[in-house]
């Protein structure tokens, strides 16, 4: 099979994979060697789905020895099946990198022959590419359920970030879906993880540049771990708290959500017809925002009483509508977390609303000079005492007010750059080095 | 009346910036030959370059405001706006006055069009150090060629020093005809035509095709979302992208 069916086929069954992140790394050139990493992660392209595509997402071998009842590469599946070779994959790699189409390498495989074959594969492949065609650029590798340790270990001081995928939310989901993956066999490996990072984390007082320079020699930039939602009748409830238990306990960087669609196929244990599954991923990304930067709990997002995600409002608004005596927040009073929690105010409004304040008390119309977007904002907030929304803070009328101004979410990817996120934490780090003192002379400018 | 007018060149904006603070009269305006336009009401006055003074500046700036401001300034000068000029001076008046601290002061009128003209630079930047293409030439050089809205070399160049630091490599702005040249650790900036044109390897057609292949693969049928793909990569820029390229 020539190489190019081969990138095609295993890009196919490579492409469900949620994560293409490159961010949570941060190294500098090597003599020698070629590439680099850049914390924030950056995005090379996006595909035609408006996903951004910033690492080669690429299967090892499709040839899949289980039967998961939801995945693309289940051995039941007529599907064309292709294998690369180590020198396949570093040629691709380093060739794609160097032409600037990939920020590095996100490499999975289907499991061929045995768990342990199939990691052995990926980690010579991986070896090959770091240690004999010297790349320093970012590489995100795959755990494979069921694979020995030892090998686990040796992967992660090559590579930046590793996931194992959770699959379901559940055990029960797992295993009617996935009878011949153990559930131990997906959170052992996880566990095992998260205590080698600890291990080979910096002791002592972290500092910003402790955590820039030295944030292991293991798997630096963390782990994460993606579950299907939508195929199993699970509740939002379930999976925010799965969610919650996977960063507070096992400390994931991030948890993928992908959503069932369901395709024609007879399998009675999968649904036939779900509603949209976008939207609900859509709305549990939110909420996993609320988990990971807002300071919420899975308990505040979701309650037993309301155990799923309301598809017309965004989860904040949920929770503020439904904590209204925490309402009207003032503006130039509210410390960072109180601020967090104003239904539309993210994490760059909030922290210009901070820094802006110093100088003096702000007004409505400071706030839309500042950009912050007021449209849910106003009615949750005042400035300086004068209430900014029309009516009454009351939780019926303030739903159908937000459900109005929001009559058709839109629907982002679950790739959102980490840049976008936290403008400040990006600066360009060599500018000034050299720009420093009259080089800019030398340059001609 | 005045109108101070300089060479467009960063030297000549930091030697306005010099000759600013230290005359008592003020001109109404500053602003760089490109842009100037005969007005009767201003009497012109032509401010040449001068490098000590420019390195004075820098200095003062170093020292009193630090290196981000530094950056911020240089980031609003790559901004080529024609108001880039006025817009730094009124800026430093106010943060030689209060500390560099009142970059945050964002609702200021002095402070607001100083950061935004730095981050709209910093935006397409980002954008570009993912979104450029680099295509192998005879000799063992990678070339890629580019168009920007604002001028990006000086951030694109050290970018891929540090990671393209093993290859020899040309980044080249059509649009202004200027090319960033690197080989072991250095680079100049130099002119290159804009019509130049590049004779590549014969294996870059295998990796341009490898690439386009995993690109059409990589979407997912189910969720095509063209109006999310071209919020996040806007036509302007499609021109050089491979996997676009029909």
């Amino acid at each position: 099979m020539e190489l190019i069916d081969k990138i095609g086929i295993l890009a196919d069954s490579a492409k469900y994979d949620v994560s293409c992140s490159s961010s949570g790394s941060q190294r500098g050139k090597k003599d020698g060697q070629l590439g680099n990493t850049a914390l924030p992660g950056i995005c090379h392209s996006w595909s035609e789905d408006g996903r951004c595509v910033s690492l080669l997402k690429i299967l090892f071998s499709n040839k899949c020895i289980y039967n998961c009842a939801y995945c693309v590469n289940r051995s039941s599946n007529d599907f064309p099946r292709a294998e690369l070779t180590p020198d396949e994959l570093v040629q691709v790699t380093m060739n794609f990198y160097k032409r600037n189409y990939i920020e590095g390498l996100f490499l999975s495989s289907a499991v061929t022959v045995s768990p342990n074959h199939t990691m052995e594969l990926m980690v010579t492949a991986i070896k090959k590419l770091r240690n004999e065609a010297h790349f320093n650029g970012y590489i995100h590798l795959k755990g494979i359920p069921g694979a020995d340790e030892r090998l686990i270990k040796e992967a992660g001081y090559l590579v930046d970030r590793m996931s194992i995928n959770l699959e379901l939310p559940t055990f029960e989901g797992l295993k009617l879906l996935a009878p011949q993956k153990e559930p131990e066999q997906i959170t052992k490996p996880m566990q095992f993880l998260r205590d080698e990072i600890l291990d080979h984390q910096p002791k002592g007082i972290i500092t910003p540049s402790s955590v820039r320079q030295g944030l292991g020699k293991f798997v630096p930039a963390g782990q994460t771990t993606q579950m299907m939602i939508g195929a199993t009748p699970d509740t939002d409830r379930t999976i925010i708290r799965t969610s919650e238990a996977m960063y507070r306990g096992i400390q994931l960087k991030r948890v993928y959500y992908s959503a069932y669609i369901p395709v024609v196929q007879n399998n009675s244990l999968l649904p036939t017809e779900v509603k949209t599954p976008l939207l609900r991923e859509h709305r549990l990304y939110q909420a996993d925002w609320l988990l990971r930067f807002y300071n919420f709990s899975a308990e505040e997002i979701l309650t037993p009483e309301d155990p799923n995600l309301d598809m017309a409002l965004d989860p904040k608004c949920q929770w503020a509508l439904r904590n209204l005596n925490q309402f009207p927040i003032e503006i130039n009073k509210a410390n960072l977390e109180k601020l967090l929690r104003i239904p539309g105010i993210g994490n760059i409004s909030a922290r210009k609303i901070l820094a802006t304040r110093r100088f003096g008390p702000l007004t409505f119309d400071n706030l839309k000079a500042l950009g912050v977007v007021l449209k849910r904002a106003r009615h949750f907030i005042t400035c300086g005492g004068k209430y900014c929304g029309e009516g009454d803070i009351e939780a019926i009328y303030l739903r159908n007010q937000l459900i109005l101004m929001d009559k058709k979410p839109t629907l982002p990817s679950g790739q959102i750059n980490f840049l976008e996120l936290y403008p400040e934490v990006f600066d360009m780090p060599q500018l000034s080095k050299v720009l420093g003192g009259a080089n800019y002379v030398r340059l001609g400018l | 009346m005045y109108v101070w007018v300089y060479d467009g060149s960063f030297e000549g904006l930091l030697t306005v910036i010099y000759k600013w603070f230290y005359t008592k009269e003020k001109p109404r305006r500053v602003i760089a030959e490109d842009f100037y336009q005969m007005d009767l009401l201003l009497e012109m006055i032509t401010i040449e370059s001068d490098s000590e003074q420019a390195q004075k500046v820098t200095d003062g700036i170093l020292k009193k405001l630090g290196k981000e401001t530094f950056e911020h300034i240089v980031k609003v000068y790559l901004s080529e706006d024609e108001d880039l000029a006025m817009i730094t001076i009124k800026f430093l008046e106010y943060a030689f006055k209060k500390g560099a601290g009142v970059i945050s002061h964002l609702a200021d009128e002095r402070v607001a069009p100083f950061v935004n003209r730095s981050a709209a630079v910093s935006r397409e930047s980002h954008k570009l150090l993912g979104m450029v293409r680099f295509m192998e030439l005879e000799g063992d050089v990678l070339y890629c060629a580019y168009e920007s809205t604002y001028s990006l070399l000086l951030i694109l160049a050290p970018h891929f020093a540090d990671r393209l630091g093993n290859q020899v490599w040309v980044i080249h702005d059509i649009g202004r005809e200027l090319a960033a040249f690197y080989r072991n650790n250095e680079w100049h900036i130099a002119h290159l035509a804009g019509d130049f044109k590049p004779k590549t390897t014969d294996l870059e057609d295998l990796f341009q095709n490898l690439w386009q292949r995993y690109y059409k693969h990589i979407a997912i049928e189910e969720r095509k979302n063209e109006k999310l793909r071209m919020q996040n990569m806007p036509k302007k820029y499609w021109k050089y992208l491979v996997e676009l390229k029909k």
